[in-house]
C-alpha cells in the first residue's frame, strides 16, 4: 500500500461555454518521507489536481478518480466531517501568496494557536508557547514578539516561514506546498526550500512541491512529474529527469533554463501556447507546439508508457532513440 | 500628547471649524429664500410685523444679526424659536431629542440583528433559494417607502390582531412598529453591505487557508470573515446612525411620536431661522461624531489601519 495513491484523478468545471476537463486523468504514488515535485505551466492542473486532494475545490467542481487514497483510505468516499478533520492535521497545504493567504485581521500567535488547539488539544499558556516553539522552528527571530504582530508586521519570507509554522502545528504527514516561493525574492526562496528539506528530514514527512520552476524542484525533490494540459506527460527521478528528459515538453523546458555552466546555447523558448482545454482536439494537446510530432500524434492521445525504471513519458514519438541516431550523425 | 488624545483633538478643531462653515452658508441660504418667519399667510397688519422683526432682531443689517447668532451659538444657545412660542430652540430640542433618539436605536437595533443575518446567511448560500428570498426582501426594503411598511403593520397589528397602541408617546409598546418601520430600510441596505462585505471576503486567499486549517464552515465565516466583512457595514453606520437618531418627518407624523423628525423640516418650511439652525448644527455634530466613532472602530477592527488627524 503506498502512502498516496493518485489513479486517473479527474476534475471539470462547468462553465458557460460548456464543461472544462482541467485535469484529466491523473495517476501517481507517493512514498512516506518523499518529495515529489510537479512542474508545469499555469493552467496545467497542477494545483487544481491537489487542490482536490485537499478538498478545496470550490462546490462546483466535479472530482472523479479511479482511486484517490491517503494511507490506504479513499479520500473522495469520506464524509465531509472526516475529511475536515484530516485537513490540517494529515494533510497540510501552504499557498503562494503569504501576504494573501494569512489572515490579516488576526496576529500570528492567534493563527498558530487555532491549530495547536484543534489539532493537539493545548489549551491556555501551552497555546502560548506552542505558538512561540512554532515560530523558533521555522527559524524566525524573537518568537516571543513575533506571536503578538499581524501578517502585514513580516517581511515576505518572514510570513512564508509564519505559513510554515502554523501549517505544520498539526504534525502532517502529507504537507502540499503550492508555489511556496514564487513571489518571494531570490535568496529568500533558497532559504525557504532550505528550511523545508531541514523539517522534512527532522518529521520525516513527505512533500508535494508544485512549481512552474524546474530549477526549484532541483535540489529538492526525489522524483519529478511534469503536467501538461491536465495531465502528466513525463514522470521520472530528479537526477534520470534532468539527465534524460524524455518528452519534447520536458526538453523544452529544461531548454528554457539559463545554465551558466553552458555558455555556447542559446536560451530557446517553447514556441505557441499552452492548448484551450475547451477545445482540445484529441490528439497529443502538445503537437502543435512540438518539433518532433509525427502523424500519429494528431490520432490519438498518448498514454503513459515505461521507458525506464520509473520513468514515463506520455508521448508517441521514441525521443531517446531519435535524438541517439542525430548524435551519431 | 499621546497620539490618540492629539487625534482626538484634531479631529474636534476640525469639526468646530465644519460647523463653522456649515453655520454660515445655511445662515446666509436660509435668509436668501424669500418669505420670513412672520410674513405667513396670517396676513397681520404691517406694524405688527415690523414690531415682531425687532423683537427677534431680524430688522438688522444682516451681517450684524450674523454676528449676533454666532455669539450666542458660541455660548451654547440657539435662541428663540421664532414659530413656536415660548419655546428656546435649546428646549425643543431638549424635548423631542431623546424621544427621536430612543426611537433611533430601538429602530437600529432592530436594523443589525435583522440585516446582518440575513446578509451573511446570503452570503453563504449564495445565488440558492435562501439568499434569493433575503435579498429580494431587502430590496422590498429598500424599495417600499416606509410609510406604506406603516400602513401595512398598522393594519395587520392595530386593527386586525390589536397588539400594539396605533400611536402616540407612552412604553416601550408605543415604539416597536415604529422603529420596526424605521429600522427596515436600514436593515435591508445592512443586510446587502453585509452580503457583498462577506462575498468579498470569502473569496480572499487567506478563507482557503482557513479552510485548510481543518476548521468548519461555521469558524471560518465567524473568525475569519466576519471582521473583514463587516467593515463596508461599519462605513456605512456612521452617518447612518446620525440620520435614525434625530428621527423621520414620515414615521413620527404617522405614529404621533413628539419627536425631532418633524422640526427638520417644518423649520425649513417655517422659516423658523433659529430652529432650522438648531436643527442642522445638531445633525452637522453627530454626523461628524458618528464618523469619528466608525473611524476609531476601523483602527480596532483592522491592524493596518492606524489613526490620523
Amino acid at each position: 500500500m503506498a502512502f498516496l495513491e493518485v489513479s486517473d484523478l479527474r476534475v471539470s468545471f462547468p462553465t458557460e461555454d460548456g464543461l472544462v476537463e482541467a485535469v484529466r486523468g491523473v495517476s501517481y504514488e507517493l512514498g512516506v518521507g518523499e518529495t515529489l515535485g510537479v512542474v508545469g505551466e499555469s493552467g496545467s492542473g497542477k494545483s487544481v489536481t491537489h487542490l482536490a486532494m485537499m478538498g478545496l475545490l470550490p462546490e462546483t467542481a466535479r472530482v472523479a478518480a479511479g482511486r484517490l487514497a491517503f494511507e490506504g483510505e479513499e479520500l473522495l468516499e469520506m464524509d465531509e466531517a472526516r475529511r475536515r478533520a484530516m485537513r490540517g492535521k494529515e494533510i497540510a497545504m501552504i499557498f503562494q501568496d503569504p501576504m494573501t493567504s494569512l489572515n490579516p485581521f488576526s496576529t500570528l500567535g492567534t493563527q498558530i494557536a487555532e491549530m495547536l488547539r484543534m489539532h493537539q488539544g493545548l489549551r491556555g499558556k501551552a497555546l502560548v508557547d506552542g505558538a512561540v516553539r512554532a515560530l523558533a522552528e521555522v527559524g524566525i527571530p524573537k518568537p516571543e514578539i513575533r506571536i503578538e504582530q499581524y501578517p502585514h508586521e513580516f517581511s515576505g519570507g518572514m510570513r512564508q516561514r509564519a505559513m510554515i509554522a502554523m501549517m505544520l502545528a498539526g504534525h502532517p504527514k502529507l504537507l502540499i506546498a503550492d508555489e511556496p516561493t514564487t513571489a518571494l525574492d531570490v535568496t529568500v526562496q533558497a532559504q525557504i526550500l532550505e528550511l523545508l528539506r531541514g523539517l522534512q528530514e527532522a518529521r520525516g514527512m513527505s512533500i508535494i512541491l508544485i512549481t512552474h520552476d524546474l530549477g526549484v524542484v532541483a535540489g529538492q525533490a526525489h522524483r519529478v512529474a511534469v503536467m501538461y494540459a491536465g495531465r502528466i506527460v513525463e514522470e521520472a527521478e530528479t537526477r534520470t529527469l534532468f539527465a534524460r528528459p524524455s518528452h519534447p515538453y520536458t526538453r523544452g523546458l529544461l531548454s528554457s533554463i539559463p545554465r551558466l555552466d553552458r555558455d555556447e546555447e542559446q536560451l530557446v523558448p517553447i514556441p505557441g501556447t499552452p492548448p484551450d482545454l475547451l477545445h482540445l482536439s484529441g490528439g497529443c494537446p502538445f503537437r502543435p507546439r512540438c518539433s518532433f510530432a509525427e502523424p500519429a500524434c494528431g490520432e490519438s492521445e498518448p498514454a503513459l508508457r515505461e521507458i525506464g525504471p520509473g520513468h514515463r513519458i506520455a508521448c508517441h514519438v521514441d525521443l531517446p532513440a531519435l535524438l541517439k541516431v542525430e548524435e551519431a550523425k | 500628547m499621546p497620539p490618540f488624545l492629539r487625534f482626538l483633538f484634531k479631529r474636534f478643531l476640525w469639526m468646530l471649524a465644519t460647523l463653522w462653515v456649515v453655520f454660515t452658508v445655511s445662515f446666509f441660504l436660509m435668509r436668501a429664500i424669500p418669505g420670513g418667519p412672520f410674513a405667513s399667510e396670517r396676513n397681520a397688519p404691517p406694524e405688527v410685523e415690523a414690531n415682531l422683526r425687532k423683537k427677534y432682531g431680524i430688522d438688522r443689517p444682516l451681517f450684524e444679526q450674523y454676528l449676533r447668532t454666532g455669539v450666542m451659538l458660541l455660548q451654547g444657545d440657539f435662541g428663540p424659536s421664532f414659530k413656536m412660542e415660548d419655546y428656546s430652540v435649546n428646549e425643543v430640542i431638549a424635548e423631542g431629542l431623546p424621544k427621536s433618539a430612543s426611537l433611533g436605536i430601538l429602530a437600529l437595533w432592530i436594523a443589525l440583528l435583522l440585516g446582518l443575518p440575513a446578509g451573511i446567511l446570503g452570503a453563504i448560500h449564495r445565488g440558492k433559494l435562501t439568499d434569493n428570498l433575503l435579498m429580494f426582501l431587502a430590496t422590498a426594503g429598500i424599495a417600499l417607502p416606509n410609510f406604506v411598511i406603516a400602513s401595512i403593520l398598522i393594519l395587520f397589528f392595530v386593527i386586525l390582531i390589536p397588539v400594539f397602541p396605533p400611536g402616540g408617546w407612552g412604553g416601550f409598546s408605543h415604539l416597536i412598529l415604529p422603529a420596526f418601520c424605521l429600522g427596515a430600510p436600514f436593515a435591508a441596505y445592512v443586510a446587502r453591505l453585509t452580503r457583498t462585505g462577506m462575498l468579498e471576503i470569502l473569496g480572499q486567499d487567506y478563507i482557503r487557508t482557513a479552510r485548510a486549517k481543518g476548521l468548519s464552515e461555521s469558524k471560518v465565516i465567524l473568525r475569519h470573515a466576519l471582521k473583514g466583512g463587516l467593515l463596508p457595514v461599519v462605513s456605512f453606520l456612521g452617518p447612518a446612525i446620525a440620520g435614525i437618531l434625530t428621527g423621520s418627518l414620515v414615521i413620527e407624523r404617522i405614529f404621533f411620536i413628539p419627536g425631532l423628525g418633524t422640526h427638520f423640516v417644518q423649520s425649513a418650511i417655517n422659516r423658523d431661522y433659529t430652529l432650522a439652525m438648531g436643527c442642522v448644527l445638531l445633525f452637522t455634530a453627530l454626523v461628524y461624531a458618528m464618523n469619528l466613532l466608525v473611524d476609531i472602530c476601523y483602527t480596532v477592527l483592522d491592524p493596518r489601519v492606524g489613526l490620523e488627524g
